[in-house]
């Protein structure tokens, strides 16, 4: 019974949303924020560039509410927006750095090549030593494939079952548990490379 | 001699495969009790694996603190401002560019129209271009021929 009642609330939620209730969707923001900011974060490592993404998750929910059509869950539906919209930014970024470079090469000016990265330039030693540290584990995570990547941040930072990632990436349960256990040993692999080179 | 022990003790810890398998897995606590007393006992004993462990930890820990990131207490506020710019935006180009894009589609459809309503009429109704010319050549000659000359011809006649 308890069931029923649930899923016909939800129903109703989802008709409040694709009427473009502006309240419903303040709740869906409010439920689903923490959520969204941290599966982009596991995929950007930065808090700015994970607010942005979420901004742009939420305008896609807002704009496409209207074509929902209640197959999946909801959540599962503002996981695989935000998923999506974390791969793209990371795509468009890598493009960016590309151009960048390319740019730098073909002016001849190798100034912004050799400069530190942001927040390095006045930092003490010991937070010097963090930064390289995140910096190396962020590297690693970047070395993974963007399945293996999303199934570990997903279960890593959201904390998802087995069952829900297999959702929300449309794959089966022992495929991503397969891709799990291979971002964790890449992960490892790559760690180990870095802590030999006294990066870590 | 123990020189001689401690080296060779010292390569095969070196030799050790932990780093490349399933340590992390053990950092996580995610192993049965049986295999985590396994992979402890191998812990005592091997350094490399030790301190690979403490990476895999900081690197765990990490993660752990991106999880908990504050965001910003006005992210609706900003959302909506977003939001409206894009309508505004997005009504910006239709008052831009739509009304061009009417115009432009009315005179290519007019031009159109006006083609088809000109192959719709069957070519019979036209005079043929010789008959055409016949006409216009006697409409000219009456504008062409002089006075003096239409009297001079007319003259000729009652002499002859």
């Amino acid at each position: 019974m308890k069931q029923i009642i649930q899923s016909a609330q939800k129903a109703e939620f989802i008709l409040t949303l694709k009427s473009e209730n502006e309240e419903s969707f303040r709740y869906l923001v409010d439920k689903y924020l923490v959520n969204v900011i941290r599966t982009s974060m596991g995929f950007v490592h930065s808090k700015a560039d994970a607010e942005d993404i979420a901004q742009d998750v939420f305008i896609e929910v807002f704009e496409s509410a209207s074509k929902f059509r209640g197959d999946s869950e909801l959540s599962t539906w503002i996981y695989r927006i935000t998923v999506n919209k974390s791969i793209n930014f990371l795509r468009s970024s890598r493009r960016r750095k590309m151009v960048g470079i390319l740019d730098t090469f073909l002016s001849g000016d190798n100034s912004s090549v050799t400069e530190p990265a942001t927040g390095q330039e006045m930092a003490p030693d010991n937070e010097i030593s963090k930064i390289e540290q995140s910096k190396a584990i962020n590297s690693a995570m970047a070395s993974l494939s963007f399945k293996q990547r999303t199934a570990f941040v997903l279960s890593k930072y959201d904390e998802l079952s087995y069952k829900e990632i297999a959702a929300i990436m449309e794959t089966s349960v022992s495929s991503v548990e397969s891709l799990i256990f291979r971002a964790k040993t890449n992960l490892q692999k790559k760690l180990f490379v870095f802590y030999k080179n006294n990066l870590l | 001699m123990k020189k001689i022990v401690s080296k060779v003790k010292k390569e095969l810890t070196m030799k050790c495969t932990y780093p490349n398998t399933d340590l992390i897995f053990y950092a996580e606590g995610s192993f049965s009790k049986e295999k985590m007393s396994v992979v402890e006992s191998h812990l005592i004993e091997c350094e490399e694996c030790t301190a690979l462990l403490e990476t895999l930890k900081r690197a765990l820990t990490l993660i752990e603190k991106e999880k908990l990131t504050t965001f910003d207490p006005y992210f609706y506020t900003r959302h909506l401002t977003r939001r409206h710019e894009r309508e505004r935006k997005s009504t910006f180009i239709i008052n831009r560019f739509v009304p061009a894009l009417v115009a432009a589609t009315l005179f290519t459809g007019g031009v159109l129209t006006g083609l088809n309503i000109g192959k719709l009429i069957p070519a019979t109704q036209y005079k043929s271009e010789e008959v055409l010319t016949q006409e216009r050549g006697y409409i000219d000659e009456l504008g062409q021929e002089s006075i003096e000359s239409f009297f001079l011809t007319l003259n000729n006649g009652e002499n002859e």
